[in-house]
């Protein structure tokens, strides 16, 4: 064997050695009897989050439950992403992010419900400038609308509002601007329209010269856009953890409603900003999961003609087993 | 004789691109024996179809196009910026003492610390991409036309001079020629950072360009179009890369051929 021979064979056993190793680290995650630990690993995302509440409160010390709040992911689409990596069991996303995980093969599924549009409490809001000439849908033509991210909820209901007024996708410019951003550009001019979200959208407002365009309770009614999403690894090796932590989950809602101003001043400082920026968040009965509105995401997106969706169902993507 | 020819040349490209190979072959291997992980990491073969596919749209045609077209004007911007500095820094050491030190206070920053900053500046879209093209190519460029021109032949100057010649001649004539090969070299060397920032620049703002393909890819889970992505902008490194060498190779064979 010459020194080339050596060293192509070494080169594909490192190569091979490392699939391999991921491979069976996935295996091993699925599979395999470890050690049940009532722990569950939460990518944590800077948005009102009934586990803020729930830490804060010692809910989840109640149930016996370690919570771990890992790194601090920008959206959904990244704790979907460090969920099928292994390196966390559970986060918040939009169903259109966890409906696109799933296709894509990502073993998760919605349990409890986080965001929704509701009376009082529309939580997504489009806004434009106070002098903007956009007065109702039909100004949109020709118009930039900003949103955090294409391919997700706030797009999605945009789109849903330009259909229902008669407008085509293509008669506007749709621009991903985080949502950090999207007031600066707005007031920029850079955009046209911006989709927000509290506390962003609170503090916008706050500071004056912004008018609400239309907000998802226009759009879309009362509707379920986040879920909080469990690995089916968790939810297959520790089904208590899960029950735990939707058990102290809901009690973190139940004080959420119950007390509107407390619960405030805990995500307010949890975002550093003040208690009047944060908007009062409601939550589903229960907080449970709403097959009609996973439904709704997910024929919407094939509307779109978003590719790999046809084999999904709404149980394949969201569940109230861990919530009964 | 032709064919001895193909073959070396043959060997010298498989030689060049051995660890490539060798990458690629193992990659298509773990796929053939299903030991990637599917959700994160396609096959190859899966990869190259679907780069393909999409290279037949003309949106990602419209990616393509409108990255290069930032990172060109970037270029551009970087160069009609840097030339002038860079002849008068190398030129006279007064300039270069003056100017140095505050170039060597802003070379380290980091352009993507930098790009929140911009967008503050100059808001989202073009703009700020187009600074952070220019920010990451203008200094290495303006250091190899420094070196350029502290390295034209003294001779050639004092020649120039004693027969009369101009400042503009000598600029024209000697100078312009001679850092030729150094500018075509500071470009070569900021091709690599544009392509990093570019992509990074899309992912906020942009609606178009290989980084928000990418980006928007790894937001909707579309992990093969990121894949596709990541390949062309490396096949687009790659080309850019070895125009310069070429055009480099060229400049060289050309002074030679005038020194002789």
């Amino acid at each position: 064997m010459n020194k080339l021979s050596i060293f192509i064979a070494i080169a594909a056993i490192i190569i091979i050695g490392f699939f391999w190793l991921n491979n069976q680290k996935n295996d091993e995650s699925l599979g395999s009897k470890e050690r049940v630990v009532h722990e569950i690993n939460y990518a944590q995302i800077k948005v009102f989050d009934p586990v803020y509440i729930a830490l804060d409160q010692g809910y989840f010390d109640d149930e016996g439950l370690v919570l771990n709040l890992k790194g601090e992911t920008f959206g959904g689409p990244q704790a979907l992403m460090a969920t099928a990596s292994g390196d966390v069991d559970a986060g918040i996303a939009a169903t259109t992010a966890i409906i696109n995980a799933v296709a894509a093969g990502v073993n998760v599924k919605g349990i409890l419900d986080v965001q929704s549009s509701m009376n009082d409490s529309a939580l997504m809001k489009w806004y434009v400038l106070e002098d903007s000439i956009i007065k109702n849908p039909n100004d949109l033509r020709g118009k930039k609308i900003g949103v955090n991210t294409l391919g997700a909820s706030f797009h999605y209901t945009v789109i849903q509002y330009l259909k229902d007024n008669n407008i085509s996708e293509n008669e506007v410019e749709f621009l991903a601007v985080p949502h950090g951003n999207l007031e600066q550009a707005l007031r920029a001019k850079q955009i046209d329209v911006a989709g927000m979200i509290d506390p962003f959208s609170e503090i916008a407002y706050d500071r004056g010269g912004l008018r609400i365009l239309f907000t998802a309770m226009d759009v879309l009614g009362e509707n379920q856009f986040s879920l909080i999403f469990m690995s089916e690894r968790k939810m297959l090796n520790d089904p208590e953890a899960v029950r735990k932590f939707s058990r102290a989950y809901k009690r973190a809602v139940d004080f959420i409603n119950n007390n509107p101003e407390q619960a405030a001043e805990i995500i307010a400082n949890i975002f550093e900003v003040d208690k009047k920026y944060i908007s009062q968040h409601k939550f589903q009965p229960e907080a449970q999961v709403r097959e009609d509105d996973i439904n709704y995401w997910l024929e919407f997106m094939k509307s779109q003609s978003v590719p790999g969706l046809e084999d999904l169902t709404v149980d394949g993507i969201g569940t109230n087993e861990f919530n009964q | 004789m032709k064919r001895s020819f193909i073959l070396s040349r043959l060997k010298s490209l498989l030689w060049n691109n051995f660890i490539i190979l060798i990458l690629a072959f193992c990659w298509l291997l773990a796929g053939y024996l299903g030991l990637n992980n599917e959700v994160f990491i396609p096959t190859l073969t899966e990869v190259l179809i679907n780069t393909f596919n999409l290279l037949q749209t003309e949106k990602f045609w419209g990616h393509i196009l409108s990255s290069l077209g930032v990172i060109f004007s970037g270029f551009f911007l970087s160069f009609i910026v840097a030339m002038p500095i860079g002849v008068i820094m190398g030129s006279f050491s007064r300039m270069n003492a003056a100017l140095r030190n505050f170039i060597e206070l802003i070379r380290p920053l980091s352009p993507l610390a930098l790009y929140p900053l911009f967008i503050y500046l100059f808001g989202i879209g073009f703009m700020p991409k187009l600074i952070i093209v220019f920010w990451v190519s203008w200094i290495p460029l303006l250091f190899n036309i420094i070196t350029g021109v502290q390295r034209v032949n003294e001779d050639y100057l004092r020649m120039a001079k004693t027969f009369g010649a101009t400042r503009k001649q000598i600029l024209k004539e000697i100078i312009l020629p001679a850092i030729t090969p150094w500018i075509i070299t500071g470009m070569r060397l900021s091709i690599g950072s544009s392509l990093l920032v570019i992509v990074a620049a899309e992912m906020i703002g942009s609606n178009s360009g290989i980084g928000f393909f990418i980006l928007n890819a790894s937001y909707t889970f579309r992990i093969v179009n990121l894949y596709s992505g990541i390949l062309v902008i490396a096949i687009i490194g790659i080309l850019i890369n070895s125009f310069f060498l070429w055009w480099e190779k060229n400049i060289k064979i050309y002074n030679n051929k005038i020194k002789l």
